[in-house]
């Protein structure tokens, strides 16, 4: 019987096999073996009969053999003398060698690394044996070599992420800290399970028992949210279940924590396309604008793919996983299989159910994961559901949305995915929504008189230029298939400015949209002279462009932070925190923290603070916002002591505690409650009341000794809080190890001229010098 | 492709090391043989500064030695004169902090035992020069092929992740992460074996 030829993923997997017979003959470096060093072992049981003699008699086969075992034994010598840990990539030879190679094992106290068991971008995952209590964990260590201190910063990430979950369906945290080598690590429940879609590849399950094993992950990720944080990447492979069906998510490590500095820092850092995430789970506001979009919604579509994967086999999506654009693009545009095409033991409340997870439109999803299980919990009790299938209406609202722009929408998603032109995609977006503008207004214009008519035209008019500019691109209308992004923009902007604009307000919505677009691509200087153009007209046109003129000046402010205009910067944002605070808008929350955030760097607290005022007066009364609730009135104290307004900031602080003590939390947030409490017994110490603030002080350095690692940046700042109490108390013998300890702390995190440092060493100086 | 990476020049960076002004040939010997030598100090129990310092005095003796022409390359591999220094180097470190005495107190201070310490050495700097080589190698190996190709490998062939996953992760055909661990190793093997000729 005549076979062809093995191919190189079946020679690798028997070279490996037949490896783990072997003994290197060869040395470490497996420099001598090569196709003429002797016959090949092929001893693996999984080889046929048919395959055997094929390996036996063909000649190419068998040299290809030998040059792959010789391969595997170069590659098990690179992982003994080497470690596993990425070589060269930190680009130092010194690196790459020895000094890394003797830390290869990470040395943390307390563990005794096993064996590796993974790999993520950001840092290496081992199995571990913690000593004291005595169990197996996995401990996840920051790469080193890269961008090494971004790897530890999204491990602390991660660590702070799982620091607020406690949940039967997530991993537990059970420690964290720095190597001795110094980085970041934690160490969290080994979990002993398959990925989720490979759970039952054994035996059938049936659709109940699929979504009793699903309802569980629901919940957890909607208890995630619950607790401020965003996954950001859900997929089977980060969802295990054990042997016993229980599932658990895992792999926090491109997590968001809303209302923290890391989130504001993450809204600008990723504002220019980095794509967090694996494509197919993803959203199409993800996939389209990166992941400043991603929110509880998308997490809800990325559930969508996973059930829908879970239960019918497939993606969503007629995808090539080889072709990320084109799937990039399916996941945009493309309709999802119906579910009953592929298992037909799906109900057409649960097809419904599915379908409304996948939603393009995330304002036509559930609203949340919590309100996805429930109908999830109604389909499995035989109950009415609350989502309906998509009206006809609106599936032909969506063609007409889909269609006119198609064929510009495919050359942009092209390049748009490819992660170096998001801009264009948001122009896009922008010319979408001016369509549907147009759209709607059109119908709405005969109505309402002049000025909507008005506005109707000027949307369509600014579509139609964008569109202009888009579609040259798309190669069958004879753009060049090549192009970038940039190119595209570049070429079309100057072509369209010069052609005939009749009305200056148009000319300012196109300016607007085309500034954005340059500050997505990076062309900042000008998309600075585009938005400042289109501002300056808003601004002769009149009031009722308000808002308009804050959304530019907060794209102007963020322009001009990263162009290095510190001072023009901080200007935007003034201004449009002005503006904020007369339209304070819950939907666009990013922008009012990324304003609020780049106020108190700039210490500006006069502008701060009606700002403040305002969003506190105008958060809607929802769970959601309670977290940002208690953010809020935690900076308005800050803005508050500083200005010397020290009983006005304390009253606050109570008011704060007084909130989360009312909220329906059984746990009672500690984390949280450690932090505000802490910051009032600073505040208490500052105004003098220095039993009520050590009592406080004292019982959150307890809590921090107890649950944070002695290296946690919070801990110095408890530690100082408690060191001042007692320098005011003229108790200098107690102050000094304290303030000692919280220096200590600090010189790990920031350089030895930074305030925060100089603060401790005020601190201390002022006591040492005490007589 | 070639196999005579420019790093692989020994002979030529040992000849500009008789050279004492030449400080560029300094750099890069150091920067060269730095990284055995410190790992190794390390693995005899020397830590921090005082690894440095050895690695250093070692160095320094290596070049001196050379420029006074104690070593001849026909009498033995340069990486065994290298391991004869670092070891003299790290013993007399050890005793200066005190290992060394704690060590000879629990071995008993035999002169068999102090054999078996130094083949116990001589088998931990073999591992340490072959480590060194290798991520040599490697390095030259990374410059030769497109970033993902070594990413691919990377992740396959060092981080174990399994074909299927390390092809998810990067977006590319499984058979493209075979072909890019495989591409790779046998270049590896092919350097590696170049430096043994050279």
């Amino acid at each position: 019987m005549s076979l062809a030829c093995f191919d190189i993923e079946q020679l690798d997997e028997i070279a490996a096999e037949s490896a783990a017979f072997q003994t290197p003959a060869d040395g470490a470096s497996g420099a001598s073996a090569g196709v003429n060093g002797g016959p090949p072992s092929h001893t693996s049981a999984a080889l046929s009969a048919a395959q055997r003699e094929h390996l036996d008699s063909c000649a190419s086969c068998r040299a290809k053999l030998l040059e792959l075992q010789a391969n595997i034994r170069m590659q098990d010598s690179l992982r003994r003398l080497l470690g596993s840990r990425p070589s060269a990539d930190s680009g130092s030879g010194q690196r790459a060698a020895g000094l890394e190679r003797f830390d290869g094992i990470p040395e943390i106290p307390g563990f005794e690394v096993i064996r590796q068991i993974g790999r993520g971008g950001m840092g290496v995952v081992y199995e571990a044996r913690q000593l004291a209590p005595a169990r197996i964990v996995a401990l996840k260590v920051a790469r080193d070599g890269g961008d090494s201190a971004r790897f530890g910063r999204q491990i602390e990430r991660e660590t702070a992420a799982l620091a607020r979950l406690a949940h039967p369906n997530i991993a537990t945290l059970y420690a964290a800290g720095t190597t001795v080598a110094g980085q970041s690590w934690f160490a969290i429940e080994r979990i002993d399970g398959v990925r989720l879609t490979d759970f039952g590849k054994d035996r059938p399950l049936s659709i109940e028992e699929r979504l009793r094993i699903f309802l569980p992950v629901c919940d957890a990720i909607a208890y995630v949210h619950g607790r401020g944080v965003i996954h950001r990447d859900i997929k089977p492979s980060n969802i295990l279940v054990e042997r016993d069906g229980r599932a658990r998510v895992l792999d926090f490590g491109l997590a968001k924590l809303l209302q923290s500095d890391e989130d504001r820092s993450d809204i600008t850092l990723t504002a220019v396309g980095r794509i967090h995430g694996t494509i197919p789970y993803m959203s199409p506001e993800q996939v389209r604008g990166g992941s400043v979009d991603v929110d509880v919604q998308s997490e809800v579509y990325s559930l969508g793919v996973v059930l829908y994967e879970w239960l019918c086999g497939g993606l969503p999506y007629t995808t090539d996983p080889r072709d990320l654009l084109a799937a990039a693009r399916t996941i945009a545009q493309t309709p999802p299989r119906p579910p009953r095409s592929l298992n037909r033991e799906i109900s057409p409340d649960l097809a419904t159910v599915m379908l409304k997870a996948l939603e393009k439109e995330p304002g036509r999803r559930y609203g949340s994961v919590a309100a996805m299980a429930d109908d999830l919990r109604r389909v499995l009790a035989r109950e009415p559901i609350t989502a309906r299938p998509a009206t006809a209406a609106y599936q032909l609202r969506t063609l007409i949305r889909r269609h006119p722009i198609v064929s510009g929408l495919v050359a942009l998603l092209v390049l748009s995915t490819i992660g170096y032109a998001v801009g264009v995609t948001q122009a896009l977006r922008s010319s979408d929504r001016n369509m549907r503008r147009a759209i709607a207004a059109e119908s709405d214009a005969r109505s309402k008189g002049d000025a909507a008519q008005k506005a109707a035209a000027r949307a369509a008019k600014v579509t139609s230029l964008l569109r202009g500019i888009f579609a040259s691109a798309d190669p069958r209308r004879g753009g060049d298939p090549n192009a970038t992004a940039r190119e595209v923009l570049e070429r079309g902007t100057d072509k369209v400015l010069q052609g005939a604009i009749d009305d200056d307000l148009t000319r300012a919505e196109l300016l607007f949209a085309l500034g954005e677009a340059h500050h997505h691509l990076s062309i900042l200087d000008k998309s600075r002279s585009l938005l400042e153009e289109s501002l300056a007209i808003y601004r002769r046109s009149g009031l009722e462009h308000e808002t308009t003129i804050g959304q530019i000046c907060h794209e102007l402010g963020q322009l001009c932070h990263l162009l290095g205009d510190r001072e023009a910067s901080l200007g935007y944002f003034r201004q449009t925190a002005e503006i904020l605070a007369r339209h304070f808008d819950a939907d666009d929350f990013h922008s009012v923290m990324l304003v609020i955030a780049q106020l108190r760097a700039a210490e500006d607290w006069t502008a701060l603070l009606p700002l403040l005022d305002s969003a506190l007066a105008n958060l809607p009364a929802e769970p959601r916002f309670e977290k940002s609730r208690i953010s809020f009135m935690n900076y308005k104290a800050e803005a508050l002591s500083v200005t010397d307004r020290l009983p006005e900031a304390i009253a606050t602080m109570r008011e704060t505690i007084r909130i989360l003590d009312a909220a329906d939390d059984p746990d009672g947030r500690p984390a949280l409650r450690a932090s505000i409490e802490g910051n009032l017994g600073w505040l208490l110490m500052l105004n003098g009341q220095l039993d009520e603030a050590e009592q406080l002080a004292t019982a959150t350095l307890e809590y921090r000794r107890r649950t944070q690692s002695p290296t946690h940046i919070e801990l110095s700042t408890t530690l100082l809080t408690l060191g001042a109490i007692q320098s005011r108390r003229g108790n200098c013998a107690a102050a000094i190890p304290l303030f000692e300890e919280a220096l200590q702390i600090r010189r790990g995190h920031f350089p030895a001229d930074d305030d925060r440092i100089r603060e401790v060493e005020r601190w201390l100086a002022e006591c040492t010098e005490k007589p | 492709m070639s196999t005579s990476p420019d790093w692989l020049t020994t002979s030529t960076l040992l000849d500009g090391l008789q050279d004492f002004s030449n400080a560029a040939a300094w750099e890069r010997f150091a920067n060269r043989f730095r990284v055995p030598v410190i790992s190794f100090v390390r693995r005899m129990g020397l830590g921090g500064a005082e690894a440095e310092d050895v690695a250093q005095e070692t160095l320094t003796h290596f070049a001196n030695g050379l420029r006074d022409g104690k070593y001849d390359r026909t009498q033995g591999r340069l990486s065994r004169w290298l391991f004869g220094i670092a070891y003299r180097q790290a013993l007399q470190a050890r005793r200066r902090v005190g290992i060394q005495q704690a060590r000879e107190v629990e071995m008993g201070s035999s002169t068999a035992a102090r054999v078996e310490d130094e083949n116990a050495q001589s088998k931990i700097w073999e591992e340490e020069w072959e480590a060194a080589l290798l991520a040599r190698c490697l390095e030259q190996v990374q410059r030769e092929v497109e970033p993902t190709t070594f990413q691919a490998f990377e992740l396959v062939a060092r981080e174990g992740l399994s074909a299927t996953d390390a092809a998810e992760s990067l977006g590319v055909p499984v058979k493209t992460v075979y072909n890019a661990k495989h591409r790779i190793l046998s270049r590896l093997r092919e350097l590696r074996a170049a430096y043994d000729d050279s």
